[in-house]
């Protein structure tokens, strides 16, 4: 199971029929759906859905008015690309380089739900008291311990989620990973960023000192 | 526009449909009519889907159906092909290769006799 964003999509185009019909029916409101937002600007996306039956001729683009129709030709005669795919191939043409940054744009974004929490983790690291609480969370979180006995309660589900390694009915779990919790490398990289900023130090134990954490 | 009547069968299939889809619009609607104008027969049981590029436009490829041989069990092949516009890209499934080589070879041995 992959965490890329661009795998994740591609199995739900793969996997669901409304998700799938949504694209092609409008590609600018479903990647905005999907990613957030996309690059604003006057361009175009176009879907070509791959299918058992069919072949797919995707011509050069054409001579623009004006333009030396026999030098457009020369310039694009036999450059020819064959995609053949056994169970599918997702990616896009980019016909012009002012397109560039559209595609890189979307590369650089999480799924909508991702992004979110992105902002909401990039709200919480302001709340960081200390660079000592910062390490000791990351590296519990990463652990997977019980935070809670150190003094530490998590603030968001995902935080929760993460304490609890992800399992549902986990002890002290109230709350499962969205659908769009990290699975992979990016995503994760998120996760603990969101485990780094979710946990937040509870009010010292009554003696003044924190407990040690446990030794294993 | 190219007058696509007076070149011969020496050139290959995807120069003359390029020829002819930026000559007349209506191949990207009409395909197989297109095709039969350069006496090629598209082979029984595939369809043929034919888009001229634009500048303004990106193409987003996404992999078959679940229902219609979409794997889900793995993930899916990436590509990005930049500078796409200059190119004739085709994209089939792999099993369509012998129709795609058939369609070739029909243009070879029939091209320009029925335009």
């Amino acid at each position: 199971m992959s965490g890329d964003r661009f795998a994740e999509q591609y199995r739900q185009l793969i996997d669901d029929p409304e998700a799938r019909a949504a694209l092609v029916a409008d590609p600018k409101a479903a990647l905005v759906a999907y990613f957030g937002a996309i690059v604003e600007g006057d361009y175009r996306i176009e879907v070509i859905e791959q299918r058992s039956d069919t072949i797919t001729a995707v011509v050069p683009v054409p001579p623009a008015p004006g333009d030396d129709v026999e030098a457009r030709r020369a310039q694009v005669s036999g450059r020819i690309f064959d995609l053949l795919h056994s169970t599918g191939v997702g990616g896009y043409l980019i016909p012009d380089s002012s397109l560039t940054w559209v595609l890189r744009d979307m590369t650089s974004r999480g799924p909508r739900q991702a992004t979110t929490h992105h902002i909401q983790c990039r709200t919480d690291l302001l709340a960081f008291s200390s660079v000592y609480s910062v390490a000791r969370t990351r590296v519990a979180a990463t652990a997977n311990l019980n935070l809670e006995q150190w003094g530490f309660r998590p603030r968001s589900s995902l935080a929760r989620a993460i304490h609890c390694g992800g399992m549902p009915g986990t002890a002290g779990c109230t709350s499962r990973p969205s659908s769009s919790a990290p699975t992979g490398s990016q995503p994760a990289f998120r996760a603990q960023a969101c485990a780094r900023s979710s946990f937040r130090r509870s009010r010292p134990p009554s003696s003044g000192r924190r407990r040690s954490p446990p030794t294993h | 526009m190219t007058d696509t009547s007076a070149r011969g069968s020496s050139e290959a299939l995807e120069q003359a449909l390029t020829d002819l889809a930026w000559a007349d619009p209506s191949v990207a609607t009409a395909p197989e009519a297109a095709l039969a104008r350069l006496g090629v027969r598209v082979p029984d049981g595939i369809r043929l889907d034919v888009r001229v590029q634009r500048a303004d436009t990106l193409y987003f490829v996404i992999p078959p159906a679940a229902d219609d041989g979409g794997a889900t069990d793995h993930v899916v092949d990436q590509m990005d092909l930049w500078g796409s516009g200059d190119q004739f890209v085709w994209i089939l499934p792999e099993h369509a290769k012998v129709a795609l080589l058939q369609m070739r070879e029909d243009y070879r041995r029939d091209g320009g006799r029925n335009r």
